[in-house]
């Protein structure tokens, strides 16, 4: 059954191919965003658990207490981590038809979305990445569970950039066809 | 025809006999929301003149004729012409717009609910795509109005085709106007006895212990618990039933399937399918009847469900998933029970003009059987273990059936994961006992993402995720070099598509 599977007719086209394209990163500025807020997270969690032990008394040993406050620790340099490194895998590309967006480090995943299959668009612009100019792109299909992607951390300019090519797509085919959905 | 459709331009009322039938759904509603104050009414036996009852009566009633009265001439419905929308005006007090717009309707069910029957009047629901949760609906209409109304609706819901097919509808209308299917009574019996097995034999397991455990309660507090400790009660209780357990199971599975058996005919009860050019009708039930309608191009997921009895006996059970429809709304979706494979094959093909036929496949890695092996069984019978440590020395009997068991169970699902594909079709075949077959178009995917777990990287294997605007689907442990191509091509497929 291994071998059935090179069946010409489909897979010795001549179709583009994702893994040729050279993906780019998104603004490293964004990591900046993401360790804030992680780092709020963080001083949520640890005020939270504070917080319970105050008012609520546990009677504990010392070791419970350690393991309690190292599992937390560890929680928390675990999701420092994963960020970092994590941050090195959110790239995406622009084609002529569609959007690639690849994410994740310990699950890598690659989603594709083709133009034409894109309902609406929408760029976003927080507080923070205003100050540091960087905004980001949702495009929404109509894929009932999910099927959508939001590439955060684009220079403001690229991502207007990306939203007018998407936009430009769009309005092109809806005059081509007359706007199949 | 033509003279008989009503101009639907002005705005209608409903039929006359809607008043009735308002009247009586009031009426219906008033007590289900004061039935408890009848109750407290009939309990408390206070002296209440029986003149202030029957004056409450006749005014309760009066206002319920009159809002009936009224709620009639306020509702009001017709069509847009300029603007293409449905409209309807609703309310006495608070009253509503809703506005649908006509390229938006997907579904028009008529029905027949058990009291419609009475004042032969149908009830006609609209159904929109996507997240619109309000539910519009003339609950009071004559048939001529309702199939007259329902065939406006939906012609020319798609206008960039009529150009195109127009021609071709006029020359085929007279040629294929009707094709229809009956489901035979005998096929839909079959798959009444055949299916949901599961859910049934459950369902009905669980009465049985609810009852039993009443029973020995009931026991226990009415004699035995002077005399006898519970232990032995429990003993001899096992000791003696062994053969008569295993007739109360099977007993309970002969109900189960009979109850199930009856469900399934009263529901599908005479199921008629005619094809129209652009849709199909389904029309079935033995009390109420229902009415729904597909329309072709609109389809996104077939679904067919099978398990191995029903196949040696040539039937299956078709779900046809439409644009904005999850599998899991049971209600919504278009079904059709005990189809057999000649038949099948027939309505697929009008579908997509052909039926879809696969040589390849993909499989899943072994691996896959590990991992499921360790998420079934070795996960949860360690944290057995660590929490109660005596559970599982004491019941070690039932621990090694769960894990036969569930190793079996583990096992048939992994030989029927399978990923078929072909140059317009991808099909995913998963199951257990009921085997399912998903199939859709490539080109009408919406997106597709793969992903690969870091340690997958080695055996080179990842998972693949299939968007289509009917549910997402999903398949894990798969050749991820050879999931990147099917990646390119579904893509590449979608945009070429014009």
């Amino acid at each position: 059954m291994e071998q059935n599977f090179q069946n010409p007719q489909i897979f010795d086209l001549e179709i583009p191919d994702f893994s040729d394209l050279k993906l780019t990163s998104v603004s490293p500025k964004y990591l900046r965003i993401i360790l804030f807020n992680l780092g709020l997270f963080s001083v949520f969690l640890i005020g939270a658990v504070a917080a319970a032990f105050y008012f609520f008394y546990f009677n504990l040993s010392l070791i419970q207490i350690w393991a309690i406050v190292i599992g937390i620790f560890l929680m928390i340099v675990f999701l420092f981590l994963n960020t970092l490194i994590g941050f090195k895998f959110r790239k995406y590309a622009v084609r002529e038809k569609d959007l690639v967006y690849q994410y994740g480090w310990l699950k890598r995943s690659v989603i594709i979305v083709p133009f034409n299959r894109i309902q609406h668009i929408k760029v976003e612009q927080g507080w923070f990445s205003k100050i540091l100019g960087l905004k980001s792109v949702s495009v929404f299909t109509a894929g009932v569970n999910g099927g959508d992607v939001t590439v955060n951390g684009l220079p403001e300019d690229i991502a207007e950039g990306i939203n007018h090519h998407i936009r430009g797509t769009i309005s092109k085919e809806k005059t081509d066809d007359g706007g199949e959905a | 025809m033509e003279e008989k459709l009503n101009s639907f331009f002005q705005p209608q009322r409903q039929s006359k006999t809607g008043i009735v039938l308002l009247f009586l759904y009031n009426i219906g509603m008033v007590i289900k929301n004061l039935w408890v104050f009848v109750i407290l009414f009939f309990v408390r036996k206070d002296k209440i003149e029986p003149w202030i009852i029957v004056l409450a009566i006749i005014a309760g009633l009066l206002i319920l004729i009159v809002s009936a009265v009224l709620q009639y001439y306020h509702f009001k419905y017709y069509i847009d012409e300029e603007n293409e929308e449905f409209v309807i005006h609703e309310g006495i007090i608070n009253t509503s717009v809703t506005k649908i717009k006509k390229e938006n309707i997907q579904e028009v069910n008529i029905s027949q609910p058990f009291v419609h029957r009475f004042f032969n009047i149908y009830k006609l629901e609209i159904d929109t795509p996507g997240s619109s949760e309000k539910e519009v609906k003339i609950s009071a209409l004559t048939k001529q109005n309702a199939i007259d109304l329902k065939k406006y609706l939906l012609t020319e819901t798609r206008p960039e085709n009529s150009l195109k097919e127009g021609v071709e509808i006029t020359k085929n209308q007279e040629v294929e106007k009707l094709r229809s299917i009956k489901i035979s009574t005998l096929s839909i019996l079959k798959y009444g006895i055949t299916a949901n097995y599961i859910q049934s034999f459950f369902a009905l397991v669980s009465l049985m212990i609810y009852g039993f455990s009443e029973l020995s309660n009931l026991l226990k507090k009415a004699e035995f618990e002077t005399q006898l400790d519970y232990d032995t009660v429990e003993s001899q209780f096992l000791a003696f039933s062994i053969p008569v357990i295993l007739g109360i199971v099977v007993v309970v599975i002969i109900v189960g399937i009979l109850i199930n058996t009856i469900r399934t005919l009263i529901k599908f009860f005479n199921f008629k399918i005619s094809e129209n050019n652009q849709s199909f009708s389904f029309e079935y039930g033995l009390f109420n009847t229902r009415n729904s309608i597909v329309n072709k191009s609109k389809v996104q997921v077939i679904t067919e469900t099978q398990n191995w009895i029903q196949k040696k006996m040539n039937i299956s059970f078709v779900k046809f998933l439409q644009i904005g429809k999850n599998e899991e709304d049971e209600k919504k979706v278009a079904a059709v029970p005990g189809i057999n494979n000649t038949e099948k094959a027939k309505l697929i093909s009008t579908i997509w003009n052909e039926n879809p036929v696969f040589t390849d496949y993909l499989k899943p890695n072994f691996r896959l059987i590990i991992v499921h092996t360790f998420q079934w069984i070795v996960l949860p019978l360690l944290l057995v273990f660590l929490i109660e440590k005596e559970l599982l020395v004491n019941y070690w009997l039932l621990a090694i059936v769960y894990i036969v068991l569930a190793e079996l169970f583990i096992l048939i699902s992994f030989r029927n994961l399978k990923l078929f594909f072909s140059e317009r079709f991808i099909r995913l075949k998963s199951g257990i006992w009921d085997i399912d077959n998903r199939t859709f178009e490539v080109e009408k995917l919406q997106t597709v993402k793969i992903s690969q777990y870091f340690w997958q990287r080695k055996t080179n294997l990842g998972s693949i995720t299939f968007y289509t605007s009917a549910g997402r689907f999903k398949m894990v442990a798969l050749n991820f070099t050879k999931l990147k191509k099917l990646l390119n091509y579904c893509i590449y497929k979608i945009e070429i598509r014009k």
